[in-house]
């Protein structure tokens, strides 16, 4: 794997909506990688690379598409542990997700998100909405020097 | 200097005299000389016409200077020896000095002659006057020395400089015990007693003594035997001419048996003052109507700073206009007591009932108004008949009850009883909350202080400056000096009246814009109690400044011979005046006169005075014509000489005053404790025994005064708290921190319960010893019945409120779980429904016909309403709980502002819109915006179908409500359906004709009945429709 080889981590427990957004960004000319885990636990497992993601890509995502409601551990918590870790917090993120709730919305910017998007119902303009996200994250936003290397690298194994 | 000067010239050369008396001539003194030339000439001159100044040569044939030296120093000491002489060395000039001469002069320097014999002359002088002084002194010490030595009522001795007896009367022998032979050269410090002496009392005394000159007190101190006596001292310093320290002379006087009087007195006065004081309702006593007297619980309830303020003033000032009559009325027969000499008596013969408590209100001096219980009784204050008021302040507890009326107001209930100002201020400093504490401490109403900026109320002119910036600095930085910490500061009154508080300050958590809770104490008492404490010092000091007693002394036929300063001041005659005057004449009344003279005639007789040595009080005369009381003491001078009696004067008319009106005010305080019929007052002794029993505690307690005397206070307890031990409790407290309070059950004569409030507070003498107990009681069955009444309502009244909070949070809770499931879980599949469509779609795209691409995209459709109505829910769920910031809201401005976001469904479109100028109302501005935007929005959809659409929207207000209506000329509606209008979800037209889900209806309703208002609407099919609504009109305070 290219050390650095640009990648999305969608974390999305609903596998109808990870085939959507799959769906959705397989049409797109650039038809980015998206690396797809399932939960919370799972979504910070690979970004501290541990367990079975020892060998994840070396430099961390462009972007984290990030659900609120998952098993185990939800999306505010993975967010919260995110932002407050040194070596994690500059890893853009987005919640991607169906809750409206307005206390998921202000409590997700308090800790710092990068983007909060309701997925719209309509497909058009789901497959739009994720179109101008990977734009952004993938192509516009260039992400500090220190996000582009595995945080472990340096003292891992 | 005009006399003519003798001048003795010792001279053998004619020609020096004649040098002399020319040099003498030009000096311009006036002289007569006489030349001597031999030993046998110079004696005889000084014998027969003693010079003035004698000018002497040194060698002389016959003759010498210093044998004529030596003569003129035997025989005419004081005549100054000059030598005048042709030379002289510096040795010889040493020696004639050193052997009495005054002066020498050179004949080759002439000129110095004159300025030496002035010299001389002046010294003479002066040293003849010393001695004619000194032997006066001599004289007069002796005449003291006698008589001071007779004196037997005195203590009078010297010290040396270091304290130590060099002198000892006959009074010292007396009063302190000591033999003069005993005393002498023993320090001064045995007299005091050990504790003082090992404190440096004696040392001290005697440098202030050096430092002032003077030093007086009054203290105990011991005799020879070790008995304690109450001295009353008077140190004096002794110095020379130079100023130089010699000793000290000590007046004593054993004032045991004055003090005991005064002290007896000021105990009773005491104990009836602090009772008074103790009070822990308002006692004020009226006399004429005017406050005569008032305790500090009147004070602080009346709003006084201090008795000034209240002392004179008519009571009815107090009073609120309107009541003034009625209270008068109630006041009247109290103060048309009998007249003439009022007695302790008299307030048996009392024409009132039983003073029964009555509600009033009155007003404080800061213009807030209290709720008061008044009780008035008539009593004797002094020798005048007076009317004593009771107050007791149940403004708190009639607030409390007020409160729990309004069970809404619970909260402000809690805030009210507080005894603390609780005021809370936002961000900007204006105030948001004012307790009742602080109604009471500032004198501002509630009503009055909310919305006021707080440094315009109750922050002093001159703090203004910082408390300003301080605000600002704390908001900027966070860091406040004052935030979490009780200071003391200054505050304003109403009025401008500055006094001390104790302030904490504390922000409320997370409160955003900051809000600031102040919590403020009124500390005026305890700083005036450090003021007292100040001026008692002051006051200390001041008494070193008064005098020593008078002493005349008279000879045998009355005439004055001796007048001190003292006596000069007493009495106002100078001593020139006084001395050889006849004393009677001066200083004794008329009316005592012949009883003076037959007592001084008695005694030349028969050499026996009824009067001598005894101490008595008498009248005395001034010389303004005042008569005033003294004590006084005479005593025969022994002696060889013409009799001579001394008296020794003491002016008492103070203490004569102060023992008046120390019984005055004892009398005042007993007649004021004993008619006190509310109120058990008793005292206790050490056992717990009674000891004094008033009216009041006949009344409540139901025994009389000798069935209960010398009893123990523990049969007014329960058995069962008797048991507990629970008196000896009350008792030990009292004793071990001053004071008890309490409520609970007594027990009557009668058996029966009464709740009781009572304070019992240790009584001590000033050794500390424990002497016994006051106690203070008041029957407030009813209050604690009322109480329990209060307590219980609020106890079931809490149950229910925490009932229904729980059914409430249970419901919310519930509502917050559907509504997040609605937004995330119910949407999950729409997402699925929506996707999965469209990828089918896509996939099928080239093979799809017309039919199955029409049933998918209703499909599609179908998910994407119904994505529409799960948002429209939350929002509406969301208007329901979304919190409302009331403030002025311009409808017309709201308009034009829906309009402008209207505009883009406009096109192509033709409206007339009708909006006259509309009135500003009171709400949310964000919600009522919404509700505007639905009804305006509905208005152009639903006249979609016309060529021209109208929309007119007007106002109406009146002095309820404003009401507004929006008026269109489209489809319409049947009116039977109106109820339905305003539902969720309810429509009643076809989806396919008019879009939307159906909630904007139901938004405005939820709206407006957020905001206490009311919709409808009118209309017809096909003949346009109307919605109205109205919205309450402004509170009282945002007009």
């Amino acid at each position: 794997m290219n050390s650095i080889e640009k990648y999305i981590l969608l974390a999305e427990d609903d596998s109808f909506v990870a085939e959507l957004v799959m769906h959705a960004l397989s049409k797109h000319p650039t038809a980015p990688k998206i690396i797809h885990v399932k939960d919370g636990v799972e979504t910070l497992d690979f970004l501290h690379g541990r367990g079975s993601f020892s060998r994840r890509p070396a430099s961390n995502p462009a972007v984290v598409l990030l659900d609120v409601k998952m098993p185990r551990l939800d999306g505010i918590e993975v967010l919260r542990q995110v932002k407050g870790d040194e070596r994690l917090r500059t890893i853009p993120i987005v919640m991607l997700t169906s809750s409206h709730d307005e206390r998921d919305v202000s409590e997700s910017y308090r800790l710092g998100v990068n983007a909060y998007v309701v997925k719209p119902v309509e497909f058009r303009r789901f497959a739009m909405v994720l179109e101008h996200l990977e734009a952004f994250w993938m192509h516009i936003n260039h992400p500090p020097p220190e996000t582009r290397s595995l945080p472990l690298a340096a003292g891992g194994e | 200097m005009n006399k003519e000067l003798r001048i003795l010239v010792l001279e053998d050369v004619a020609a020096d005299v004649m040098l002399i008396s020319r040099e003498l001539r030009n000096g311009g003194l006036p002289f007569h000389a006489q030349r001597v030339e031999t030993r046998e000439e110079f004696i005889r001159e000084l014998e027969q016409h003693p010079p003035d100044v004698i000018l002497s040569d040194h060698g002389l044939p016959a003759f010498d200077g210093f044998s004529a030296l030596t003569l003129a120093r035997e025989r005419c000491p004081d005549t100054p020896f000059i030598f005048v002489t042709g030379s002289m060395g510096e040795e010889l000039a040493i020696d004639s000095l050193r052997s009495g001469a005054i002066d020498y002069v050179l004949k080759s320097r002439m000129a110095n002659l004159v300025p030496a014999v002035q010299r001389a002359l002046r010294l003479a002088e002066e040293r003849t006057k010393r001695k004619i002084a000194e032997k006066e002194l001599r004289d007069s010490e002796e005449r003291f020395r006698l008589l001071v030595s007779g004196v037997k009522d005195y203590a009078i001795f010297m010290l040396d400089p270091e304290g130590r007896i060099s002198s000892w009367n006959t009074g010292a022998e007396v009063v302190l015990g000591h033999r003069a032979h005993e005393a002498m050269g023993k320090h001064f410090e045995c007299f005091y007693r050990p504790e003082e002496r090992a404190e440096g009392k004696p040392t001290q005394a005697l440098e202030i003594a050096r430092a002032k000159g003077r030093f007086e007190d009054e203290g105990w101190r011991l005799r020879k035997d070790d008995t304690p006596f109450w001295a009353h001292v008077d140190i004096r310093a002794l110095r020379d001419e130079a100023g130089n320290l010699r000793g000290f002379t000590q007046v004593t006087r054993d004032v045991t048996e004055r003090r005991r009087h005064q002290e007896s007195l000021r105990k009773s006065e005491d104990r009836y003052r602090r009772l008074v004081e103790l009070c822990p309702d308002a006692i004020l006593v009226l006399n004429d109507g005017q406050i005569a007297f008032v305790n500090t619980a009147g004070l602080r309830l009346l709003g006084a700073a201090d008795s000034e303020q209240l002392l004179g003033r008519p009571f009815l000032d107090l009073v609120p206009e309107e009541h003034r009559e009625s209270i008068g009325q109630r006041l009247r027969p109290a103060q048309d007591g009998t007249s003439g000499p009022w007695d302790s008596t008299a307030i048996e013969k009392r024409s009132l009932p039983a003073a029964g408590f009555t509600e009033e209100v009155l007003n404080r001096l800061d213009h807030s108004q209290i709720i008061v219980e008044m009780a008035a009784i008539r009593i004797g204050y002094g020798d005048e008949p007076a009317v004593q008021v009771l107050l007791h302040d149940v403004t708190a507890t009639r607030a409390a009850a007020a409160a729990l009326r309004e069970s809404e107001a619970r909260k402000a209930a809690m805030l009210e009883t507080s005894l603390d100002a609780i005021v809370s201020i936002d961000h900007r400093g204006v105030v948001r909350e004012w307790n009742s504490a602080a109604e009471r401490i500032f004198g501002y109403r509630r009503d009055e202080a909310l919305g006021q900026p707080l440094e315009q109320l109750v922050v002093p002119p001159n703090v203004t400056e910082k408390y300003l910036p301080g605000l600002a600095d704390y908001l900027m930085t966070g860091v406040g000096s004052l935030i979490g910490r009780p200071v003391e500061v200054m505050a304003c009154r109403r009025g401008g009246e500055q006094f001390p508080i104790e302030l904490a300050l504390t922000q409320i958590p997370a409160s955003k814009p900051p809000f600031f809770t102040a919590f403020i104490r009124d500390i005026t008492d305890r700083r005036e109690s450090e003021e007292a404490l100040r001026r008692s010092e002051a006051r200390k000091a001041a008494v070193l400044d008064t005098a020593l007693d008078a002493i005349v002394s008279i000879d045998d036929r009355g005439k004055v011979v001796e007048w001190n300063p003292a006596a000069e001041r007493i009495f106002g005659y100078s001593r020139e005046l006084a001395l050889g005057r006849d004393m009677a004449e001066l200083i004794i009344p008329k009316t005592n006169h012949d009883l003076h003279r037959k007592g001084m005639a008695r005694f030349m007789q028969t050499g026996r005075g009824r009067m001598l040595g005894q101490r008595s009080e008498m009248m005395a005369l001034r010389a303004n014509g005042g008569e005033f009381p003294v004590e006084i003491t005479i005593t025969k001078i022994p002696g060889d000489g013409p009799v001579v009696f001394t008296s020794f004067i003491r002016d008492i008319t103070e203490r004569r005053r102060t023992e008046e009106a120390l019984r005055k005010s004892e009398e005042r305080f007993r007649l004021l404790v004993e008619g006190v019929e509310d109120y058990a007052i008793f005292m206790l002794d050490t056992h717990g025994r009674i000891t004094t029993w008033n009216a009041g505690a006949e009344r409540i307690e139901g025994y009389r005064t000798q069935e209960i005397i010398g009893r123990r206070f523990h049969r007014f307890y329960t058995p069962e708290d008797v048991e507990r031990k629970k008196p000896d409790q009350a008792l030990a407290v009292a004793t071990s921190e001053g004071r008890y309070h309490d409520e609970r059950w007594l027990v009557r004569k009668d058996g029966e319960k009464i709740w009781a409030s009572f304070v019992i507070t240790a009584l001590r003498d000033e050794h500390g010893k424990l002497t016994g107990f006051s106690t203070i009681a008041r029957d407030i069955t009813k209050r604690k019945q009322a109480e329990d009444e209060i307590h219980r309502l609020n106890a079931a009244l809490e149950t229910q409120v925490q009932e229904r909070t729980a059914e409430l949070q249970a419901a919310y809770q519930e509502m917050e779980t559907f509504s997040y499931s609605i937004s995330h879980d119910l949407r999950a599949p729409l997402i699925h429904i929506a996707g999965f469509v469209e990828m089918l779609r896509s996939d099928l795209e080239p093979n799809l016909d017309e039919k199955s691409r029409r049933h998918l995209q209703t499909i599609c459709d179908s998910s994407e309403h119904m994505g529409r109505m799960i948002a429209d829910l939350l929002a509406f769920s969301r208007i329901g709980r979304a919190e409302m910031h009331k403030v002025r809201v311009s409808l017309t401005d709201t308009i034009r502002d829906v309009q402008r976001e209207l505009q883009p469904q406009l096109q192509n479109r033709k409206v007339t819109w009708i909006v006259p100028p509309l009135p500003e109302v009171f709400g949310d501005p964000f919600l009522l915006r919404q509700a505007i935007f639905n009804l305006l929005a509905n208005a152009v959809k639903f006249t979609r179908t016309r060529e021209e659409a109208r929309i007119e929207v007007g106002a109406e207000v009146t002095d309820r409500e404003t009401i507004v209506f929006v008026r269109d000329n489209g489809v319409g509606f049947d009116l039977r359906y109106a109820a339905k209008l305003f539902g969720v979800f309810q429509r009643l037209h076809p989806a396919n004709q008019f879009e939307g889900t159906g909630i904007g209806l139901a938004n405005v309703r939820r709206i407006l009945h957020r905001h206490g208002g009311r919709t409808w609407a009118e209309g017809a099919p096909d003949a346009g429709a109307t919605f109205f609504f109205s919205l309450p009109a402004f509170p009282e305070d945002k007009r």
